[in-house]
């Protein structure tokens, strides 16, 4: 069964998907043991959508979000990105890909302790030949100013609340300017309150055009999609 | 691109140990004490070198003497010798590698003052005589080079002969006769004492060589029968005499076969005594580098460290786009840059340390550009060496993993 997410199905049907996983198997070789935890994923995601991958803990979806955010391959089945079969790339092609088409997003923020924010978000543009030493703390300023932090660019992540924190790593998800942002439980350790902000604040990138895909066990995070995955015991349902 | 690579890891490793100065600190201690005792021991050796040089030359460390004889199995040969020219003496002067060149006369002569009369060892030679062989007047002057190319009437006494001919008065201005003919008395040497043989170094009369060939009719320079040289090193002793050498057989067309003059210096002694400082040197070298190789592994072990308690950074940075290269030269940079304040630090330690030690003990301390250099290039070599295993360690990194340490 392939699953079509896709926001705007009638009107793009025709195109081709940017992330299209057919026939994926993840197995875990535990010892003598084979632990398999993914079965035959198929799914395609489209340019533009906002899409919640949801399921119960250990079903699965963090094995599923490390393959389509290219840090681990599949044991078996196909996945092309843009197109362009992953299981064929090199660890260094792989890096690329997660610099310039991927933004990260972490439930506990992953920010560097001893690097500022704009430090923090900056970052990535050191592992690419694309941009120019002389514009980062230009992209990186512009970045911070759309998360709303302009007035926090010196500070320090312990000198940050946590919903700051999480603007500062939305930021740095931004900065290389990729199509797909990847979630990983992106509101986990904030409050409501600030949950609401940072969903706005993806649903608003999400307008801009940006593919979202987030994962949650959160029902009211996976609601804020145009779609759900939902994923039990290492299927697709 | 190259240079934005660098620069922008450079600038990673310093904040990585700027905004952590404690640890830097401890951490490049050991690279600070080893850099640090590396220049004081190579200064001290150094300077203790000097002093034992100085002290070798008024031994005849950097003497060479030409003779117009050829030497034999039996002893020298007069017959097959020649003389020296003014001209080839000239050329030998003005060799980079000869800092002084005294020609020597020797013959014995009838002394007279008032009336003690002795036959004495009259010595002619030029200015330089002093020079070659440390020894300096006590009173009154030395022979000028203006005395030489006057042929001035002038002498200087060895002490010997000051007691002989003038008891406790003073020598100095007063005339005595030379072969009948009145000579001024311009100086007096140091003593030099008697040789283990028992001869009296003292007992001669210096005097120009040029006034010394008119008194014996014989203006040309024939009569030279040891020419004294002293080069600018002792180090540098092999290549003046093999300079000298190459001259007179230039200047004699001496293309193969026997040469008509002898070269010889005190070199066996000289080498000697100077490997004996050498070896000190490299023994005391080698102990400086064993604290620069624990210091190195010191450096290893906080980079190990450093690679454990980052692991979730170096996690974070993966996933972001960083590649094993990218991870690799990070933490070379930031353990050589931690090595090289080590150096900077340990040079500068060393340096004023080593100044400090050469007023305690009374000798000066040489801290050579080649020492600061090679401080550097080891300590720098060593932040890399010592860091590559970390590096790779780090590089090697599975990011799923490593995001998730806490």
């Amino acid at each position: 069964m392939v699953f079509h997410c896709h926001n705007l199905r009638d009107i793009n049907m025709s195109s081709n998907p940017l992330l299209e996983l057919s026939g994926i198997n993840k197995i875990y070789r535990m010892g003598q043991i084979d632990l398999q935890v993914l079965f035959d994923v198929s799914l395609h995601i489209y340019d533009g959508d906002f899409v919640s991958i949801t399921g119960p803990s250990g079903s699965g979806k963090t094995t599923l979000l490390n393959i389509i955010a290219c840090l681990d391959r599949p044991s078996s089945g196909i996945y092309n990105f843009f197109g362009e079969n992953v299981g064929l790339k090199s660890n260094d092609e792989m890096s690329t890909i997660r610099n310039l088409r991927i933004g990260f997003i972490f439930q506990s923020f992953n920010l560097i302790p001893r690097h500022t924010a704009l430090e923090n978000v900056i970052m990535p543009l050191h592992y690419s030949t694309k941009f120019k030493n002389s514009n980062f703390k230009n992209l990186g300023l512009e970045c911070l100013e759309k998360v709303g932090l302009s007035e926090r660019v010196n500070h320090y992540p312990n000198e940050l609340s946590g919903g700051q924190q999480q603007r500062v790593a939305i930021a740095r998800a931004l900065v290389t300017n990729p199509e797909i942002i990847l979630a990983d439980e992106p509101t986990g350790n904030l409050d409501s309150k600030t949950s609401d902000d940072i969903m706005k604040l993806l649903k608003n990138l999400n307008m801009q055009g940006k593919t979202i895909i987030t994962i949650t066990h959160d029902n009211e995070v996976a609601e804020q999609a145009n779609e759900i995955i939902r994923i039990k015991d290492g299927r697709v349902s | 691109m190259i240079r934005k690579y660098f620069f922008s890891n450079i600038n990673e490793a310093r904040i990585n140990l700027f905004r952590n100065k404690t640890r830097t600190l401890l951490t490049s201690l050991g690279i600070i004490i080893g850099i640090t005792s590396v220049i004081i021991l190579i200064a001290i050796t150094n300077g203790a070198r000097s002093v034992i040089e100085t002290q070798l030359t008024s031994l005849g460390a950097k003497t060479i003497m030409l003779k117009p004889f050829v030497r034999t199995a039996s002893g020298f040969s007069t017959g097959k010798g020649q003389s020296f020219s003014d001209n080839e003496l000239k050329l030998i002067k003005d060799l980079d590698s000869i800092d002084y060149l005294a020609p020597i006369v020797k013959v014995s002569q009838e002394v007279n003052y008032r009336s003690i009369s002795n036959v004495v060892a009259l010595v002619g030679t030029n200015s330089d005589f002093s020079a070659i062989n440390d020894w300096k007047t006590t009173s009154g002057s030395f022979i000028t080079q203006n005395d030489v190319l006057d042929g001035s009437k002038v002498c200087v006494l060895g002490l010997t002969n000051s007691r002989r001919f003038f008891g406790a008065e003073d020598p100095i201005g007063k005339k005595i006769r030379i072969n009948g003919i009145p000579h001024i008395v311009i100086g007096v040497l140091e003593p030099k004492g008697l040789t283990p043989g028992g001869r009296d170094q003292d007992d001669f009369i210096l005097l120009p060589y040029t006034s010394l060939n008119r008194l014996l009719f014989r203006p040309d320079m024939s009569n030279i029968t040891t020419v004294l040289m002293s080069s600018r090193s002792s180090e540098e002793l092999e290549y003046a005499k093999f300079s000298i050498k190459k001259i007179l057989r230039e200047t004699r067309n001496i293309n193969s076969g026997e040469d008509n003059f002898d070269l010889s210096s005190y070199e066996g002694v000289t080498k000697r005594i100077l490997n004996t400082t050498k070896v000190l040197r490299i023994l005391l070298a080698s102990i400086a580098s064993i604290s620069l190789i624990v210091g190195g592994i010191g450096i290893m072990n906080i980079m190990l460290v450093s690679v454990t308690e980052r692991t979730k950074e170096i996690g974070i940075r993966i996933t972001i786009g960083a590649k094993s290269k990218d991870i690799v030269f990070q933490f070379l940079c930031e353990s050589a840059l931690l090595s090289l304040i080590g150096g900077i630090v340990g040079v500068l330690l060393g340096y004023i340390i080593s100044q400090i030690a050469s007023i305690i003990i009374g000798w000066p301390a040489i801290v050579s550009l080649t020492s600061v250099f090679i401080a550097f290039f080891f300590s720098g070599g060593i932040g890399i060496f010592f860091g590559i295993y970390p590096a790779f360690k780090a590089s090697k990194l599975d990011p799923i993993m490593a995001i998730r340490n806490e």
